[in-house]
């Protein structure tokens, strides 16, 4: 009787695609890439804020760790079946890197930063991301993402620069945002909500 | 992550507000589900269900400052109390007051945040630390 459910565990297991262990969702890389400030086609690295993750993590929320996995990071989450759920939905994710505008300045303070212009705000347009959406086979579903909204990332820039090799700042948290009428691949009122376009 | 405190993935979501430390906010969502943030001023941010465009929740930004410079002091707060996330709007329409009424979205985007904070009477969970 072991040895069947053992052989059932496996089958499972490999129809559901078993192959994250189960805090696998929460386990970040350290460092994400990015384009830089002063020129798009030069990458940096930024430090992936992981606090808020986990604080969201641990009372149940998904939604933001989902997008970070799959609009940031450019992966599908690393949660059990995620695979094979989706595996007939087409679509190409995005990351950071594929950011295409970058203001600096928020306009209002966050923790230290008085008026928050030491934050820099990536935008991307992603096509696809993954919703949490929990079924028999996985808590992850593949999703198109609504034309009119625009993804947005935020990072802190380190008061000063730890040398060339270093991270210039931490990605401090992300969300969608009304994509602007007049400029589809912009926020909203990105000229009043943001103090400089740098590129 | 230690193992002992993973998240379980077949836990359901419990509406609560919590305080984000990098981001620097206390947010609350009814529902976990994918949004559309819609900036209403420099304090509010009002979060909508991405697919109905309706209300799930809100945003108080640059919590830190408001909390130690207003809720902290106004309300005598230690350490371990919770603060009604009623009463953190509330005081952030006594700071924004005479902006507000005279800009009919801000006040109806506070008035809807205030209705679903005193609907749903959750307490914020983790008040950030004094530097």
């Amino acid at each position: 009787m072991a040895v069947l459910q053992k052989a059932g565990c496996r089958m499972a297991a490999k129809v559901l695609n078993v192959a994250y262990k189960p805090g696998a969702w929460l386990e970040f890389p350290a460092t994400v890439q990015a384009p830089s400030p002063e020129d798009r086609t030069v990458e940096c690295e930024f430090i992936l804020g992981i606090a808020d993750s986990i604080t969201m993590a641990r009372i149940g929320r998904r939604q933001l760790i989902f997008e970070m996995w799959s609009i940031i990071l450019g992966v599908e989450p690393p949660v059990i079946g995620c695979k094979h759920r989706n595996r007939k939905i087409a679509g190409e994710l995005t990351r950071l890197s594929d950011a295409h505008a970058l203001f600096k300045g928020i306009q209002r303070p966050l923790a230290d930063d008085d008026d928050g212009s030491q934050i820099l705000a990536y935008v991307l347009k992603p096509k696809f991301m993954y919703e949490n959406n929990p079924d028999m086979v996985s808590v992850a579903l593949k999703i198109a993402v609504p034309q009119d909204v625009v993804f947005v990332v935020y990072v802190r820039l380190n008061k000063a620069s730890d040398g060339p090799d270093g991270a210039r700042g931490t990605v401090t948290h992300w969300h969608f945002v009304e994509a602007d009428p007049a400029f589809p691949t912009l926020p909203v009122d990105f000229s009043s909500r943001y103090h400089t376009r740098l590129w | 992550m230690d193992q002992h405190i993973i998240p379980d993935l077949s836990a359901e979501y419990v509406p609560a507000a919590v305080y984000l430390d990098d981001a620097d906010s206390v947010e609350y969502v009814r529902r976990d589900v994918a949004c559309v943030y819609r900036r209403v001023d420099g304090i509010l941010t009002l979060v909508l269900d991405m697919k109905t465009r309706k209300l799930n929740g809100f945003r108080i930004k640059g919590f830190k400052n408001f909390f130690l410079k207003y809720l902290q002091p106004k309300y005598k707060l230690l350490d371990d109390d919770f603060v009604p996330l009623v009463s953190a709007i509330e005081e952030a329409i006594q700071i924004v007051g005479d902006q507000i009424m005279s800009d009919p979205e801000r006040r109806a985007a506070y008035r809807e945040a205030r209705r679903m904070a005193h609907d749903d009477r959750v307490c914020i969970e983790h008040m950030p630390m004094a530097a």
